[in-house]
């Protein structure tokens, strides 16, 4: 059986990167970064989730 | 709303990683127990997210955002009274009966209490219903892109199904349960900062409370009178109608969510499935209605955010959609949209696996090949999968040609489940309740839906026989009929029991309260006992009805 983790990490992770890479694009209302700090959040969730995978092996 | 090239990317990147679980799966399906079963090998982490993934789908994230915003924060009550505490009674109570009776289904489970017959015409409506939901959820994908995106209702639905196909197809229900859990994750993370941005940008709650009336932001305070609140409820049809019949119908006995707890892999696993779930469900209010009631306060601010006109009142089914387009940018923008394919995709996914179990074993087991080989059940159920998409497409167009198809849809999936529950409070805790008694309380409860149905009126809606009387909602109507329903069966049930012979009670064990040995957890931590659990679990939702009173 697959570690679930181990697939979530890696989307997640791949998210992460691509939302950094977009971090000058502006929202209609907000104006703010929101690229940069969600991207951060999945990139931090993505290593985690590896992270666990990898503990568990 | 506009997409770039990175929206595709991370919606290209998504669909590539459910396809790529699905078939790593896929090897390790060689029977039919795996295929439909997952031959209960699930870690209970999984099935728990999976549990209340397989409910998260188009019509829980859209429609509970506009609800959100056309009735308040009294939406909260299909989460904290609607859901909670029938997960904690599931967990506790009756998943000892599901799981230690070893049925491979809710209708093989009634088979071994009752009789044939029961199973029959429970697998036979579920099966029914289950078909058309994903169906109804597959042409709301259709319209929402379309609407939104300007993308052709066809390639909406065929995509997404085609998708839901292929990787349900090769993995079965452990591909469509482990994918839930990745769709559960994507839709927090997905729509999380849209919550904090539309609660920040209205001034927090205490700006939204200040913006909005009161009755907008408590949960309690103004169900004393139907009157009194959009939703046109009173505190008793809100408890009797939604909070026991309805919720404890939906989640102590739809296969569609049970199956996700009889899919792990010991009988404490599957007990603390519901519970552990409770914990994560209990928080969805914040991702899925917030936004909605923030909607509501960011119209009046005059910051360029408007929900668009329907009729005589805003369209709420656009708040969700409105809002990522005033403040999400391209990329997160991508992200929202692939959170909202995956919350079409992992309904779709959950009905179709619930529909493809129960075909193949309560239906074409039962009834139309018997003793076949495993190997044979193996290729029905994938051929089911594959039928069953197909099916779901047809409904989806059918629906778009009678837009009211969707409205009859619920109505009779609302008759059906109502009086279930009834059946299977009998049936697991009261010995003396026959086959016969089960079965023909079950008509009695479809028949008194539908004749509560057809004599009163709400929104248009009902009155076909006569208009004995007006609620102000179908909300309140639909939870009246559940509640007349469920009484209808629970009566007709005890009396039709009481004048047939009851099973002996040597046959009974592992299926009813009192014959079977509940599996003792002592010696384990609090957190794997489903008692102590469950105690953690009333109390922190009680003490979110407390705070948003």
């Amino acid at each position: 059986m697959i570690d679930l983790r181990m697939p979530i990490g890696l989307f997640f992770l791949m998210v992460g990167i691509l939302l950094l890479t977009a971090v000058p694009a502006r929202a209609r209302i907000d104006g703010g970064p929101v690229n940069l700090f969600a991207g951060l959040c999945m990139l931090a969730f993505g290593a985690v989730m590896l992270w666990l995978a990898r503990r568990a092996r | 709303m506009k997409l770039f090239a990175i929206d595709y990317i991370i919606l290209a990147l998504y669909f590539a990683f459910v396809l790529g679980i699905g078939f790593l799966i896929r090897k390790r399906v060689k029977s039919s127990e795996d295929f439909l079963t997952s031959h209960r090998s699930v870690p209970v982490w999984i099935t728990s997210l999976a549990f209340i993934a397989a409910n998260l789908g188009a019509q829980e994230v859209v429609g509970m955002c506009a609800s959100g915003a056309k009735y308040g924060l009294m939406t909260a009550h299909f989460y904290w009274l609607g859901a909670i505490p029938a997960m904690v009674f599931v967990g506790v109570f009756m998943m000892p009966f599901y799981y230690g009776s070893r049925a491979r289904s809710v209708p093989e489970y009634l088979r071994l209490r009752f009789d044939e017959k029961t199973r029959g015409l429970n697998a036979a409506t579920f099966a029914v219903m289950t078909v058309f939901s994903s169906g109804v959820s597959m042409y709301a994908l259709g319209k929402l892109f379309q609407l939104v995106l300007g993308w052709s209702f066809t390639a909406s639905v065929l995509l997404s199904a085609a998708i839901v196909l292929v990787y349900t197809f090769l993995g079965g229900l452990t591909s469509a349960i482990y994918n839930e859990v990745l769709q559960f994750f994507l839709i927090v993370l997905g729509f999380s900062p849209l919550v904090v941005l539309a609660v920040r940008t209205a001034g927090g709650w205490s700006g939204i409370a200040n913006r909005l009336p009161p009755v907008m932001t408590h949960a309690w305070r103004y169900l004393g009178n139907s009157a009194s609140n959009p939703m046109g409820v009173e505190v008793f049809g809100m408890v009797a109608g939604l909070g026991f019949v309805l919720s404890f119908g939906y989640w102590c006995t739809d296969f569609l969510v049970v199956q996700r707890a009889m899919a792990a892999d010991s009988m404490s696993a599957a007990r603390r499935t519901p519970l552990i779930a409770a914990f994560p469900k209990m928080f969805m209010p914040f991702v899925v209605i917030l936004p909605g009631i923030a909607a509501m306060a960011l119209a009046q601010m005059g910051i360029g955010y408007t929900l668009p006109a329907k009729g005589n009142g805003p369209d709420y089914d656009q708040a969700l959609t409105t809002l990522m387009a005033g403040f999400y940018p391209s990329g997160m923008l991508g992200v929202g949209l692939t959170a909202l394919m995956a919350s079409f995709m992992s309904g779709m996914a959950g009905n179709v696996t619930a529909f493809n179990t129960v075909f193949t074993y309560d239906l074409y087991q039962s009834y139309l090949r018997p003793r076949a080989s495993d190997r044979h059940y193996l290729w029905v159920a994938r051929v089911t999968t594959v039928w069953g998409i197909l099916l779901s497409i047809a409904t989806a167009y059918l629906a778009q040609r009678y837009n009211n198809i969707m409205d009859l849809l619920q109505l009779v999936f609302s008759f059906v489940n109502a009086p279930l529950f009834a059946t299977f409070l009998l049936g697991m805790f009261w010995k003396r309740s026959t086959g016969h008694g089960a079965f023909s309380g079950l008509l009695a409860g479809i028949v008194a839906a539908a004749s509560v149905h057809g004599l009163t009126l709400a929104e248009g809606k009902g009155a076909w026989i006569a208009n004995w009387r007006q609620f102000p909602s179908t909300m309140a109507q639909n939870f009246w009929i559940a509640i007349f329903a469920w009484s209808a069966c629970f009566a007709v049930t005890v009396l039709v029991s009481l004048a047939t012979a009851p099973k002996p009670s040597t046959e009974l064990g592992g299926l009813v309260y009192g014959l079977t040995g509940i599996p003792k957890d002592e010696g384990e931590p609090w957190y794997r006992r489903p008692g102590a659990l469950a105690l953690a679990v009333l109390a922190a939702v009680a003490l979110m009805n407390v705070i948003f009173w």
